[in-house]
């Protein structure tokens, strides 16, 4: 939108015109992911960080967990709940950039759109889990951020390592815009989807085993 | 009578210090039992034991008859739990967090409404839109009591409830307990005695991780009675002479003199008088005590290793102005009427 109006501010403010690449409809999706990749995915992770250390710390669950509620329970219900507050907002995200990408930049440069948005989802299954897991390994109210910043740290090093980084997670959110734009099939993003999977039941099962031995 | 719960042989240690040690109790089914002990006594560990909430290290816990798992969700639905300081989802409303508690609970529908607004009159507190956030401690602690029996549990856990309460607040809260007298089993912790005598009737003592009394009040009273006469004089100096007159076992503590005693309260009354008489002492008042559950929880906390055998042990050490002295080895001494 910014590059769409930037010449147009440019001329009636300070009379220049100023000759700027056409902004397409791809400018629009890569802004897009750049958003939810940079900012979106900490701020979800920020907002779900401290979903069981706070319980845990205001003994909110003590009579639920009294009267037989299994821990287990808590914790699919917590993934659960995190899995609509990533899937509500990334598709409210989503509906929205397409809404105005079809309307100011009307090409058909992104070809993919829809399938180029799966692979963010399935991302999220991982963050919400590590996030959860992170809430629950700690007492702090930032420990599921944390967790998840050390997580994509550590990720972003292993991506050094050529033999590893076709099955890193990561790249569930940085080839979208290859996938967008057709130059990418998704099947390419089988291997990572898979580890992601794999990474995501591993994170869940920790996250209960920790739990079940919590002092409530 | 029969006991809806009882503990056999636990122990529970929390890094170097042993909480429990062997502890064996057994709450009566239809009982209050009032669970005293010192802070740090392991009063509130016994109850997350009941509860499922902690792990035991040894023994057994048997719920209506039937050896309870660690946890044990079976026994669940017939126990409500209310900690010492209850707390909630504070954006929900009370009958919000009611239904979310009856619906976590197997409860549905018009049934679940229904109790949610019979607990809330039973507690009084209203079922309007106000949030919890806004609650006065007490009113949270009502709304603690009723989600505690919003399943119309068979036993019912209080932890310390009257601790951070009000008087006003502390004889609602007392009284509520009472009027559930018969229809569950209560099990209350609480160090203050005075609730205790007010509504339970059966006591535990914990104390060094063993309960060490357990009993009625009039059991207990009859195990720990410790009978005094109590002598007013004008003052402590007039005191302290009394008490020597008295000797032994007579203590002054200002114009008063405590006189334990053994034997008949109006006999006990008649020598400590001709003592007086004898001295020339002038009492302004004399009164029997009766033992109050502090006598008997001071006395035994304050000497754990001596129970009532020793007491009915102790030895006959002398005679002082015509009374026999009745003294144990360590842990008491009485005036003994012959």
């Amino acid at each position: 939108m910014i590059a769409k109006l930037t010449p147009t501010l440019l001329k009636s403010t300070l009379n220049v015109t100023v000759n700027l690449p056409t902004p397409t409809s791809l400018d629009s999706w890569q802004q897009f992911y750049k958003n939810i990749t940079q900012i979106g995915i900490f701020l979800i992770a920020a907002m779900f960080s401290d979903t069981v250390s706070r319980e845990v710390s205001r003994r909110t669950l003590v009579p639920f967990a009294a009267r037989g509620l299994a821990r287990s329970a808590v914790l699919v219900a917590k993934y659960l709940m995190g899995l609509i507050l990533w899937g509500g907002s990334v598709l409210l995200a989503f509906g929205v950039t397409w809404g105005y990408t079809r309307y100011y930049f009307p090409d058909s440069l992104a070809k993919h759109p829809v399938l180029g948005l799966l692979p963010l989802l399935l991302f999220g299954l991982l963050l919400v889990a590590v996030t959860l897991f992170g809430s629950t390994l700690t007492s702090s109210g930032m420990g599921g951020f944390f967790t998840v910043v050390a997580g994509y740290v550590v990720m972003a090093l292993l991506s050094l390592v050529k033999p590893l980084k076709a099955g890193l997670p990561l790249r569930l959110v940085a080839d979208n815009l290859a996938v967008v734009r057709g130059t990418m099939p998704l099947g390419d993003l089988a291997l990572a989807s898979g580890v992601t999977g794999g990474l995501t039941v591993l994170f869940l099962l920790a996250a209960i085993a920790v739990f079940s031995q919590k002092r409530l | 009578m029969r006991n809806l719960v009882e503990l056999h042989d636990i122990s529970k240690r929390f890094g170097a210090k042993q909480v429990l040690d062997h502890l064996t109790m057994a709450v009566p089914e239809g009982s209050i039992y009032g669970f005293v002990g010192k802070n740090g006594a392991g009063k509130t560990t016994t109850m997350r034991l009941i509860l499922g909430l902690e792990r035991m290290d040894a023994g057994t816990i048997m719920f209506n008859d039937a050896p309870a798992g660690d946890p044990h969700p079976e026994s669940f639905p017939t126990i409500g739990y209310l900690p010492d300081v209850p707390t909630f989802y504070d954006d929900m409303t009370p009958r919000e967090y009611l239904t979310l508690a009856g619906q976590l609970a197997g409860m549905r529908g018009a049934a679940l409404a229904d109790r949610c607004q019979t607990v809330l009159k039973l507690v009084g507190l209203p079922s309007d839109r106000r949030r919890i956030r806004g609650f006065s401690r007490g009113m949270k602690q009502r709304l603690g009591i009723a989600q505690a029996l919003l399943t119309e549990p068979q036993l019912l856990i209080c932890d310390e409830p009257t601790s951070a309460l009000d008087p006003s607040g502390r004889n609602d809260f007392l009284a509520l307990l009472a009027s559930l007298r018969h229809d569950m089993t209560i099990i209350f912790s609480t160090h203050i005695l005075s609730d205790v005598e007010r509504v339970a009737d059966h006591v535990g003592i914990l104390n060094g991780g063993q309960l060490q009394a357990e009993g009625t009040l009039a059991e207990l009273r009859q195990r720990y009675a410790r009978p005094r006469i109590a002598v007013q004089m004008a003052d402590a100096l007039a005191a302290g002479q009394a008490a020597t007159a008295l000797g032994g076992p007579a203590t002054a503590a200002g114009a008063r003199v405590d006189v334990p005693y053994a034997g008949e309260a109006a006999a006990a009354m008649k020598m400590v008088m001709q003592a007086l008489a004898a001295a020339d002492l002038i009492p302004v008042a004399l009164a029997q005590q009766s033992t109050t559950l502090d006598d008997i929880f001071m006395e035994v906390v304050k000497w754990p290793t001596c129970g009532s055998s020793s007491i009915r042990n102790a030895s006959l050490l002398g005679a002082a102005t015509g009374f026999s002295c009745l003294a144990s080895f360590s842990c008491s001494s009485a005036w003994k009427v012959p």
